[in-house]
């Protein structure tokens, strides 16, 4: 007992050191890149209404009401041809105008903050896109702020199909490059060139089918195994993205259920 | 103003700056990225014993985590920072030792020594940080090519703030 005494005291400034990191690596590998949980909501709460102050300021001289206003006629716009469309799934199709009030677009766990929360409807897990492409997925919300992860998160994979009727793979940011990310497990037998659209499949109730994440970049694609990965080219600028739509396919929650089902009954 | 009120208001002041300014500043394409919060850990007094550097880094860091949503990271750098910061200190003494009245500034230590404590702390900080961001090998290599250009652009930034401070002090 007493060397162990003796020990502590002697390796005490290590002991604490591993203490306080054993901590803290488990909170950021508990949370790695997903800022989530009743302390997140706390914390979105306070400092987006601050930081919701700041981009009122900046964007002052910058006519952002008639810019918001806009937005919102284009967001009925969109449900209205959202309810037109003969698709089932774009029958669904709901979309809320937003802006984001904070980023970060250079780390390789990115988010954003959005100033629309569960008052104006939005929900967890719904899509966002900006001008037609796709940015990313809402994580977390409060009752007037949300924070969503963008496309350019090392640590989501996306359901995507090359062209409208083309292969389906998984998309994939793995760092570096924002301008680019890595549509995986495409068969060698794929035809595609540069330029075709990579477009959301709606399979993981986030998006509507059909909406672009961005076009088959003009580079070799990579053999792996029996498949190829192919480079892909984001139609979004994220670094200059301030207003965005975001879409509730109504399906998320249908398909997790049916996902469940299944699992619950596979042999 | 009595160091008992100070250090506090220092680390509230730096954490509050970051938390609702710096942290939204990343320039040259995330090759500047500013941790003020550094600043208020770097200040705190020579003689700070190294548990109670740890402890205090490790709750700046927890501030600036929860507010920047960044699960951890800042934590983990702060005390890995605080770790090191007594060893830095300790290489960087005079022969005789410090004295008393010493203070972690460039006013009082001079603007060498400030410099190469700073860079140090912050390699170490920004090291940690930067390689646990990254998460993969092959952006390990760009990681710490961003904590290096970071670490220049946070020792620039603390060292014009504290010149500023310092002179408006003695013109007082």
């Amino acid at each position: 007992m007493r060397n162990l005494w003796n020990f502590i005291v002697q390796y005490q400034v290590i002991l604490v050191f591993m203490v306080l990191q054993a901590l803290a690596l488990s909170w950021f590998i508990s949370s790695r890149g997903y800022p989530k949980g009743k302390w997140v909501r706390l914390a979105l709460d306070w400092e987006s209404a601050w930081q919701g102050q700041i981009s009122e300021w900046s964007h002052r001289a910058e006519l952002s009401d008639q810019n918001f206003q806009l937005l919102e006629e284009n967001a009925r716009l969109r449900s209205r041809m959202g309810q037109s469309s003969v698709s089932h799934f774009k029958n669904r199709s709901q979309f809320i105008a937003a802006e984001v009030i904070r980023a970060t677009w250079t780390q390789n766990q990115n988010h954003f903050v959005l100033d629309q929360g569960e008052n104006n409807g939005v929900q967890i897990g719904q899509g966002v896109i900006a001008n037609g492409a796709a940015i990313g997925k809402i994580i977390e919300t409060t009752q007037k702020y949300s924070i969503g992860i963008p496309l350019i998160h090392n640590q989501l994979d996306w359901s995507a199909r090359i062209g409208n009727s083309g292969a389906i793979g998984r998309l994939k940011w793995e760092g570096g490059d924002r301008t680019t990310g890595m549509l995986f497990d495409i068969p060698r037998s794929a035809a595609f060139k540069p330029g075709d659209s990579v477009i959301t499949t709606g399979f993981q109730g986030v998006f509507p089918p059909d909406i672009l994440f961005g076009t088959v970049a003009n580079e070799e694609p990579f053999f792996d195994g029996e498949f190829l990965n192919v480079p892909v080219q984001w139609a979004a600028e994220f670094q200059s993205l301030r207003y965005v739509h975001l879409t509730d396919t109504n399906d998320g929650a249908d398909i997790d259920s049916l996902e469940g089902t299944f699992n619950h009954s596979a042999p | 103003m009595n160091p008992a009120l100070l250090i506090p208001l220092q680390l509230l002041l730096t954490c509050a700056l970051q938390v609702l300014f710096f942290q939204n500043m990343a320039l040259w394409e995330g090759y500047g990225i500013l941790t003020f919060h550094t600043l208020g850990i770097l200040l705190l007094p020579l003689n700070t014993r190294p548990i109670i550097l740890m402890l205090v880094s490790a709750t700046v860091g927890a501030v600036v985590d929860l507010f920047a949503f960044g699960g951890g990271l800042f934590t983990s750098s702060a005390v890995a920072m605080g770790l090191f910061l007594p060893f830095i200190n300790r290489l960087l003494a005079p022969r005789e030792g410090y004295e008393v009245t010493d203070e972690p500034s460039i006013k009082s230590m001079g603007i060498q020594w400030f410099s190469i404590r700073t860079i140090a702390a912050l390699l170490i900080h920004n090291l940690w940080m930067f390689s646990l961001e990254a998460g993969r090998w092959n952006l390990i290599l760009s990681g710490w090519g961003k904590a290096v250009t970071s670490t220049l652009l946070c020792w620039l930034l603390f060292a014009v703030v504290l010149q500023l401070v310092q002179a408006k002090g003695k013109k007082r």
